[in-house]
C-alpha cells in the first residue's frame, strides 16, 4: 500500500436512531503518517462513527473501509487495527497481563508482546493486579497497550487523554506524535480543540453528524474565522463612517471601541491618518484555534453557553463525554 | 516509557484458522477470573454436600426409592452456579463493555460465541462428570444397606448423565445470555424455563399437563438421571435429546442476534 492511498476511507456514512440521526452523510478520508484530529462538541457523532469503523455498529447507509476493507472482513484485525473505545473495556477482575493475554490468544500474536506492550504504557509493575482496581488515567494505558498488542498500522482512539493528568497528557501526545512518525495512521477524537492543535497534523471537524471540515491545522485557523482589528478613538463614529467607505464594516463595542472586521491594522491606521482622526489604540485580535472551532461548531452545538449561564452548576457533568 | 520501540514487527501467522485461536482466548478468559473458581467449588460443593445429606436422610426412610438419582440429587443444586457461571462468562462482558475490545479484535461474532459455548460447556461437561463419579461413591457410601454398584441396570448411564446435563445447561445459558445480554435477565430466563415454568405447569388441567410436563427443558433433561421412570417422564436418552434441543435452539438464536446487532 503506498504512503498516499488512504488507510481508513468513510464515505456517505450515516446512522439513524428512530428519528435521531447521528452520523449524516459523513465523508473523510485519514491517511498514513499523519495524526488526524477528529473534532465535534459532545454528542456530535464522533464516536458512533468510530464505532461503525470499527465494525461494532452498523451504518444506516453508506460505508467505511479499513485498508480497503469493511473492517469486519479482517481476519486478525490486531495486527491492522488498535482501537481504544472506553477508559475501561475490560473485566475488572481480570489482571492486566491475563486481558492483554487473552486479545493476543485471539490474534494469534506472539505472547512476547504483552511485555513489550505492557512496558510501553508504563504498567509493567502492576501487570498482575486486578484491572478494576486502576484509576482511569491506568485504564487508559492499558486501553493504550491493548491498541498496540498487534503493533497495527491503524490506530483508533476515542478520546484517550480523558481522566488523564497533564503527565499522561504530555505522554499520550508524545506517543501518537511518535507512532504517526514511524507511519502509522493515527486518527484521535477529542472535543478539545486546544489539545488537537498540539497534537493533530489534519482535523476533521464534525458537527450534528455532518462534516463541517476537513483539513490541515494551518487551513483550519486561517480559514475558520477573520482577524477582526481593534480600535479604540475618541471619534470612534467617524472612523466608522470612513472605514465604511472603504468597505470595511466595523461594529462599535462601546462608546470609543471599534472592532472592525476581516481589515488589516495598517488599513485601519492609513485610514485615520489621511482623515486625522485619533487614535489610541490599534491591535490585532488573531483568531485563536479555540474560536474558530467554536465558530464553526457554533450552530451545531446541541446546548448553547448562553443557555447554560442560568444553569452553571451542572457545566462540571456536560464537559464529560457521554458514554453511548 | 515514552520510548516508542514497537521494534519487532509482528505479522499474522499465515492461513491459520482463526476458531481455535478464538476458544484459546476465551478459555484463557474464563481461567483467569475469580468467580469461575467460586462457582465451580460451589457447584461441586452442592453436588457432592446435597447428594450425602438427601442420602442420608433416605437411608433411614424405608420406603422403596431411587438409590441412584438421591445420590445424585445435588445436581439440582449444583446447576444453579454452573448457570449462573455460564451468564456470566457471556453478560460480565456486556456490562463491563469488554464485549466491544472481544469483537474489535475478533470480528467473526459468531464464531466468537461459538468459542464461549464450546469453553464452557466442556468446563462444565468435565467438572460435572468427574464431580458426579465422587458424589456417587459418597451418596452411596451414605446409603450403605440400600447401595447400589455402578454396575447396576443405569447406574453408569445417571452419573454419566450428570455430566452431559451439565454441559448443555452450560450451552443453554451461553445461548439465552447472547439473547438477553443482561446478567439478570438472562438469569431469570434460564432459571425461569428450567425452574418455574414446570411449577406454573402444576396449575394446568391435568390433561395437558400430563402432555406438555415431560417436554419442559427441566423435566426433559433430568430423565437422564433417574433409574425409576414412570409414565409421565421421556426415556433418558429422548429426555436428554430433547433437552440438547432446547440449548441449541437458544444458541441459534444468540448467533444469528449477536451478527445482526450493534454492541
Amino acid at each position: 500500500m503506498s504512503d498516499d492511498s488512504p488507510a481508513i476511507e468513510v464515505r456517505g456514512l450515516n446512522k439513524r436512531y428512530g428519528k435521531t440521526i447521528a452520523v449524516d452523510d459523513l465523508s473523510f478520508d485519514v491517511h498514513p503518517g499523519q495524526v488526524t484530529g477528529f473534532l465535534g462538541p459532545n454528542g456530535a457523532g464522533k464516536s458512533t462513527t468510530l464505532r461503525m469503523i470499527l465494525g461494532l455498529d452498523e451504518p444506516t447507509s453508506g460505508s467505511a473501509l479499513v485498508h480497503g476493507r469493511p473492517f469486519a472482513a479482517h481476519r486478525r484485525p490486531l495486527f491492522e487495527v488498535g482501537a481504544l473505545l472506553d477508559p475501561k473495556s475490560f473485566h475488572p477482575g481480570r489482571s492486566a497481563r491475563n486481558h492483554l493475554s487473552a486479545l493476543a490468544l485471539s490474534n494469534g500474536i506472539d505472547s512476547k508482546r504483552i511485555d513489550a506492550a505492557l512496558d510501553l504504557v508504563g504498567l509493567t509493575s502492576v501487570a498482575s493486579k486486578r484491572a478494576g482496581g486502576f484509576s482511569l488515567g491506568m485504564g487508559q494505558r492499558l486501553g493504550i497497550a491493548a491498541a498496540l498488542i498487534g503493533d497495527p498500522g491503524i490506530l483508533i482512539l476515542d478520546e484517550p487523554i480523558n481522566g488523564l493528568d497533564p503527565d499522561g497528557i504530555l505522554w499520550v501526545r508524545t506517543l501518537l506524535r511518535s507512532l504517526a512518525s514511524e507511519g502509522r495512521t493515527v486518527l484521535v477524537s477529542s472535543h478539545l480543540m486546544s489539545e488537537m492543535a498540539l497534537t493533530a497534523d489534519r482535523l476533521v471537524v464534525i458537527g450534528q453528524g455532518r462534516l463541517l471540515a476537513d483539513q490541515t491545522v494551518e487551513a483550519f485557523v486561517a480559514g475558520g474565522g477573520r482577524n477582526t482589528v481593534h480600535v479604540r478613538s475618541p471619534q470612534a463614529e467617524r472612523l466608522a463612517v470612513l472605514l465604511a467607505d472603504h468597505g470595511v464594516s466595523a461594529t462599535p463595542q462601546a462608546p470609543d471601541v471599534l472592532e472592525v472586521a476581516d481589515a488589516s491594522t495598517d488599513l485601519v491606521g492609513d485610514v485615520a491618518a489621511a482623515n486625522g482622526v485619533t487614535i489610541h489604540e490599534l491591535s490585532l485580535v488573531q483568531v485563536t484555534l479555540e474560536e474558530a472551532f467554536m465558530e464553526l461548531t457554533h450552530d451545531s452545538i446541541e446546548y448553547r453557553t448562553d443557555a447554560l449561564a442560568t444553569n452553571s452548576p451542572s457545566l462540571d457533568l456536560l464537559s464529560e463525554e457521554s458514554m453511548a | 516509557m515514552t520510548d516508542v520501540a514497537l521494534s519487532s514487527l509482528t505479522s499474522p501467522p499465515a492461513k491459520r484458522a482463526v476458531l481455535p485461536d478464538l476458544v484459546r482466548s476465551e478459555w484463557s478468559k474464563f481461567r483467569t477470573v475469580r468467580s469461575t473458581y467460586w462457582s465451580l467449588l460451589a457447584a461441586v460443593a452442592a453436588m457432592i454436600g446435597l447428594g450425602a445429606i438427601i442420602s442420608a436422610a433416605q437411608s433411614s426412610h424405608q420406603a422403596a426409592f431411587d438409590p441412584v438419582s438421591t445420590s445424585l440429587s445435588g445436581v439440582l443444586l449444583a446447576q444453579l452456579a454452573i448457570g449462573v457461571l455460564g451468564v456470566l462468562f457471556v453478560t460480565s462482558e456486556y456490562s463491563t463493555g469488554m464485549i466491544r475490545t472481544t469483537f474489535i479484535a475478533a470480528p467473526q461474532r459468531r464464531s466468537v460465541i461459538g468459542a464461549k459455548a464450546a469453553v464452557f460447556a466442556g468446563a462444565a461437561l468435565i467438572v460435572g462428570t468427574v464431580t458426579s463419579f465422587v458424589t456417587f461413591l459418597v451418596g452411596q457410601s451414605v446409603l450403605s444397606a440400600h447401595s447400589v454398584s455402578l454396575a447396576s441396570p443405569g447406574a453408569l448411564r445417571s452419573v454419566i448423565g450428570v455430566g452431559l446435563y451439565l454441559g448443555l445447561l452450560g450451552i443453554f445459558a451461553v445461548g439465552l445470555a447472547t439473547i438477553i445480554r443482561s446478567t439478570a435477565g438472562a438469569i431469570a430466563a434460564l432459571f425461569g424455563l428450567i425452574l418455574v415454568v414446570p411449577a406454573i405447569a402444576q396449575a394446568l388441567p391435568t390433561s395437558i399437563r400430563d402432555s406438555m410436563d415431560k417436554f419442559l427443558p427441566g423435566n426433559a433433561g433430568q430423565a437422564i438421571f433417574h433409574t425409576i421412570r414412570d409414565t409421565s417422564t421421556l426415556s433418558p436418552w429422548a429426555g436428554l435429546g430433547v433437552f440438547a434441543l432446547y440449548a441449541a435452539a437458544a444458541l441459534t438464536a444468540g448467533l444469528v442476534l449477536v451478527k445482526r446487532r450493534d454492541v
